[in-house]
């Protein structure tokens, strides 16, 4: 199931001229990836990783920690792409894959 | 099959196609907002509430405010 | 032509993909490798050794603590690309007023503002604060902080406050988090120790605990107001860059 999630924003990275869309197929590409990695390491009926929550088997903390990163990590991506975009919208007029490739 | 997993995933998933196929970029940002949400919930169901608080502040606050200005300053409406 | 690569490659990425998934080892499972491992020694020592309930948050900020603070320094460089890309007012932060003349928001968005946003601000504080207990931390409480005062200075259209914080403070605030992270990791040398310790070797046990705690609520609140800080300044830069460009070219 995340691997069609995976599929899907691939395609919209590969498949649509619009830059901002493409910056949308990223975002659900990244975030698929940290179900995942998060997904790996859950026990069923697990407890959330707050030790004061209950006795009983408790889900895996680490890989939280690393997803709390990427979350950031994948914010700063979509801010600095989508600044680019607007320069190159000043400068060029269009945000078309295909007539940016034709234009200058 | 009433399991909420299966319903969540495929809301996912059919949340993820209507970004691919609209041709009005500012419905495809509210498509992603809920997209957003809807991750947060599933991460509460994989017993990570870190993860959940931080997706749906992120996801819903940020990330859309960033899209809806880069579209103003933009082409509107088009694919 | 184009229709049938795509689709190829989709097929193909599939499979390998496919195929590296099957052989994870199975999730929902109680003896996972990584759960026997590394996990029950965080789970089981975690309290005693740090003395924070919230164990993503003691890993976070007291095993790994480098990697916090590469996060901080993500987001200070995410900043400073934006602000090479769109140019700022010099030595003023904001422009004085958002334009809502285009828009008059809806009697309602406003009437539900006026009650919400107090409450964000205060789940914003509460997130700082709360961080070793329970769920949040400093990050969070940052992002929902400022994005609440984005959020209020679209709505009712003013920025005025920004531009009673003079320029110097605001350049400081947008590099707290690094600053404090510094500092804190500074103090473990002073003492003695390594880098990042939050444990000063030269004082009695009885007083350890307190004194971690005070250094990791001082980490927050940097990691806090930098936050802040540092997406409002984003906001600001992108959104009002036009009418700079329109006014020189115009004078």
């Amino acid at each position: 199931m995340i691997i069609v999630l995976f599929l899907i924003g691939f395609y919209i990275v590969l498949a649509k001229p619009n830059l901002i869309k493409k910056m949308m197929g990223l975002n659900i590409i990244e975030t698929s990836l940290f179900l995942l990695i998060v997904s790996i390491g859950s026990v069923k009926g697990g407890l959330p990783p707050i030790v004061a929550s209950g006795k009983g088997p408790f889900v895996d903390p680490i890989p939280q920690v690393f997803v709390i990163t990427g979350i950031v990590i994948t914010l700063g991506t979509t801010i600095f792409a989508l600044s680019l975009a607007t320069k190159i919208y000043k400068r060029y007029g269009t945000l078309n894959l295909e007539k940016l490739k034709r234009a200058d | 099959m009433y399991e909420p997993n299966i319903i969540l995933f495929s809301f996912l998933i059919i949340a993820a196609l209507a970004v691919a196929y609209t041709k009005d970029l500012i419905v495809a940002t509210i498509i992603f907002s809920v997209y957003s949400l809807v991750m947060a919930i599933v991460w509460q169901r994989l017993s990570a509430p870190d993860l959940a608080l931080t997706e749906a502040i992120v996801g819903t606050g940020v990330t859309t405010i960033i899209f809806i200005v880069t579209i103003s300053k933009t082409s509107r409406r088009e694919e | 032509m184009r229709k049938i690569l795509i689709s190829l490659s989709l097929l193909f990425f599939g499979l390998f993909l496919f195929r590296t998934v099957v052989e994870l080892p199975e999730r929902d499972k109680p003896d996972n490798p990584s759960q026997v491992y590394t996990a029950s020694h965080y789970l089981k020592k975690g309290v005693k050794e740090t003395g924070i309930k919230n164990i993503v948050t003691a890993i976070s900020l007291n095993y790994r603590a480098y990697d916090t603070f590469g996060e901080t320094i993500l987001i200070f460089t995410a900043l400073c690309s934006v602000l090479t890309i769109f140019k700022r007012e010099k030595h003023k932060i904001s422009y004085s007023m958002i334009d809502v003349s285009h828009f008059k928001s809806s009697i309602i968005v406003q009437t539900v503002l006026t009650i919400f946003l107090p409450f964000s601000v205060l789940f914003a504080f509460y997130l700082t604060l709360y961080g070793t207990n329970s769920v949040g931390g400093g990050l969070q409480g940052g992002i929902l902080l400022g994005s609440s005062m984005i959020i209020f200075s679209i709505i009712f259209g003013s920025a005025k406050a920004m531009d009673k914080i003079s320029y110097p403070f605001w350049v400081f605030f947008e590099g707290a988090a690094v600053f404090t992270f510094v500092l804190v990791g500074l103090a473990g040398i002073i003492f003695g120790a390594n880098f990042l310790t939050l444990i000063i070797p030269g004082i009695s046990a009885s007083y350890q605990l307190l004194v971690s705690k005070v250094m990791l609520i001082l980490l927050q609140i940097g990691f806090t107001i930098s936050s802040m800080a540092i997406l409002i300044s984003i906001f600001f830069s992108m959104y009002r860059e036009e009418t700079q460009s329109a006014s020189e070219s115009h004078s």
